[in-house]
């Protein structure tokens, strides 16, 4: 014979049940087909004989009703009926299935029922908008990444990359007359008094071609000795490595420098010429570099 | 019998080494125990038999002390070695070969097929008519529009406002929970040509979608080794507006010429040599390592560079066809 109240007395209150989890101030019952989760006397599915639930079953509702008359059979316990989807025919539906059960059991009914359709609804927006995937990382593979990165740091030295790459792009003249500096006016220089030398030796043979045909005497300068040019290119190299090792110790000063380029840009651009010309004194200059864009610095 | 008793009237490694002696056969030991007899710890001249290697020494501490032995031998058959090699060289003087460079992965690694050759017309031809030939012709100059993922963090925020100092032209939006594909209508609409989304999870940024516009390529990267302007040390100060120069250095495949077109796109095309910044994409290995500089050229042969902006480190993991679409896009290369 079923008792409520005997059954209430030893799960319930006392005793153990295997579906209530106790908690410091609630106690909850675990099993499935509770109404509200807590465990009261009345919300109880084993302490009531007269009993029903809203449960969902992939994204459909059913209202289980359990009646004293089957506590017999327990295969037959719960009794099924699956709800509309539309919400007001559905609630209509409990009422009219649990007419005459206590107001309790009904009004727990409805609210359970409201909740559930409240979250199918939420789960159904929210498949529509973006979902996170997560992609499992292999914690071996993420090691092996993590070492070979470390490994790939140190063999691409980056800042020796860069420097060169940039000291390329100097030399290849990409920035154009932004930095001047000595070196490459002399090599500019050197290029440009090659054009000039040759130019000129062209158009002083045809002077001279055009005098001798007029028959005229004239004396010469020669310009042509080699050993001057020797002599000079000779200078240029010592030049140039004096200035090398000037602009690796000394600091820089801006107006001798640009006295320097003056000179370089301004009538003649080496003083190898000027000297063929004239007797001159070998005298050494010190080359000093710019201070390219100190100022410039923030 | 007889030689458990020099064991045990033996010191601690005099009793060890006649323990060790007995691992050999017969006629070494004695020999040996008349060595140690005479009170002489000799060199050990191994007198092993053929076949003996010291992992077949069952007892851990014998074989692990046998073991020691050798190493500290090979050691110094080593030092002898170098020592020698290093007065030969000396000797030889300007005569002497030339050192013989070291084997490392980078000049180890089997020639990639797909290598571009600058000269080649075809790859010319495709440069000519792939999707970043009008950013190339200055037809188009770069918009881009910075975003992340949802509800970014700090670190991400961070990132993304440095980033867009660092790349000119660049804007960033957050993402309020909007759909990709909904997004990038829109900023076609509005011009832009770029899209770059970092990815975050767990409060760092660890991935970044890089997307062409108009229909360009998608390409998708880890990142990892994400550093901060605040967490670089020996950094210059902020950097200015001046557009960056930018170096793309071992973009050698087909592939890595497609990417590193891809990061040309992102800069304009003029970049000011005023400003001194330069922008660097190095490839090594499969990782391409980014970092912000300020330059400045001491000589014409030297140059000093100070790291300013955020640095960190991609590897690719997929590059698609057209702009973002996870599912139904045409993949043109992806990290298995």
């Amino acid at each position: 014979m079923q008792s409520d109240d005997v059954i209430w007395d030893t799960l319930g209150n006392k005793q153990f049940c295997s579906f209530k989890i106790r908690t410091k101030t609630q106690g909850f019952c675990r099993n499935e087909y509770s109404l509200t989760g807590l465990c009261n006397r009345s919300s109880c599915p084993l302490a009531n004989s007269q009993y029903a639930t809203i449960k969902e079953e992939k994204g459909q509702c059913y209202l289980y009703m359990k009646v004293i008359e089957r506590a017999a059979f327990p295969r037959r316990l719960w009794e099924r009926v699956r709800l509309h989807k539309n919400y007001e025919k559905a609630l209509e539906q409990i009422d009219e299935n649990l007419i005459y059960w206590p107001r309790f059991i009904r009004h727990k009914c409805k609210q359970r029922f409201t909740k559930i359709t409240q979250y199918l609804i939420r789960i159904r927006k929210l498949t529509l908008k973006r979902q996170r995937k997560l992609v499992p990382l292999s914690k071996k593979v993420e090691r092996r990444e993590k070492r070979r990165e470390e490994k790939a740091l140190i063999a691409a030295q980056l800042d020796n990359a860069i420097e060169k790459e940039l000291l390329e792009r100097l030399k290849k003249d990409t920035y154009g007359d932004i930095y001047n500096f000595p070196i490459h006016a002399f090599d500019k220089a050197l290029e440009q008094q090659e054009a000039e030398s040759d130019s000129s030796d062209a158009e002083e043979k045809d002077e001279e071609d055009d005098e001798e045909e007029v028959g005229k005497r004239e004396f010469v300068e020669d310009d042509e000795v080699d050993e001057s040019d020797i002599s000079d290119f000779e200078d240029m190299d010592k030049l140039d490595a004096s200035s090398d090792e000037d602009e690796d110790d000394k600091s820089s000063s801006e107006e001798e420098d640009k006295a320097l380029d003056a000179q370089h840009k301004g009538k003649t651009p080496l003083k190898g010429p000027l000297r063929r010309k004239r007797a001159y004194v070998e005298i050494e200059y010190e080359q000093e570099t710019e201070p390219v864009d100190k100022a410039k610095t923030t | 019998m007889a030689k458990t008793g020099d064991k045990s009237g033996g010191s601690g490694k005099k009793g060890l080494k006649r323990k060790a002696a007995t691992e050999e056969p017969q006629e070494a030991a004695v020999a040996e125990d008349g060595a140690t007899e005479s009170g002489v710890q000799p060199p050990r001249a191994a007198a092993f038999p053929p076949g003996f290697s010291i992992s077949e020494i069952k007892n851990k501490q014998r074989r692990h002390l046998m073991f020691t032995r050798w190493k500290q031998q090979q050691r110094k058959e080593k030092l002898a070695a170098k020592k020698k090699l290093k007065k030969e060289r000396e000797a030889l003087g300007d005569k002497a070969p030339p050192k013989p460079v070291p084997k490392t992965i980078d000049n180890q690694r089997v020639y990639d097929e797909t290598t571009v050759d600058p000269n080649d017309e075809e790859v010319a031809y495709d440069e000519a008519t792939d999707e970043f030939a009008s950013y190339f012709n200055r037809q188009t100059s770069p918009k881009i529009l910075i975003t992340t993922s949802d509800r970014p963090h700090g670190r991400t925020v961070r990132l993304c406002e440095q980033l867009s100092t660092v790349i000119p032209n660049s804007h960033v939006y957050y993402r309020r929970g909007l759909a990709l594909k909904k997004i990038i209508p829109q900023c076609i609409s509005r011009d832009f040509t770029d899209l770059i989304v970092i990815n975050e999870d767990r409060k760092t940024p660890n991935g970044l979608i890089l997307s062409h516009l108009p229909n360009g390529p998608t390409a998708h990267f880890k990142m990892s080794s994400v550093r901060l302007r605040k967490e670089i040390k020996r950094r210059g100060k902020d950097p200015t507006e001046h557009i960056p120069e930018i170096i793309l250095n071992n973009f050698t495949t087909r592939l890595g010429h497609s990417i590193g077109r891809m990061f040309a796109s992102l800069f304009p095309h003029n970049p000011q040599f005023i400003g001194r910044q330069v922008a660097t994409f190095h490839n090594q290995r499969d990782y391409i390592f980014f970092r912000f500089h300020r330059y400045i050229f001491k000589s014409e042969k030297k140059v000093g560079i100070q790291e300013l902006g955020p640095r960190f480190t991609l590897k690719l993991r997929s590059l698609q066809k057209g702009t973002f679409d996870s599912k139904y896009g045409e993949y043109e290369w992806v990290h298995k």
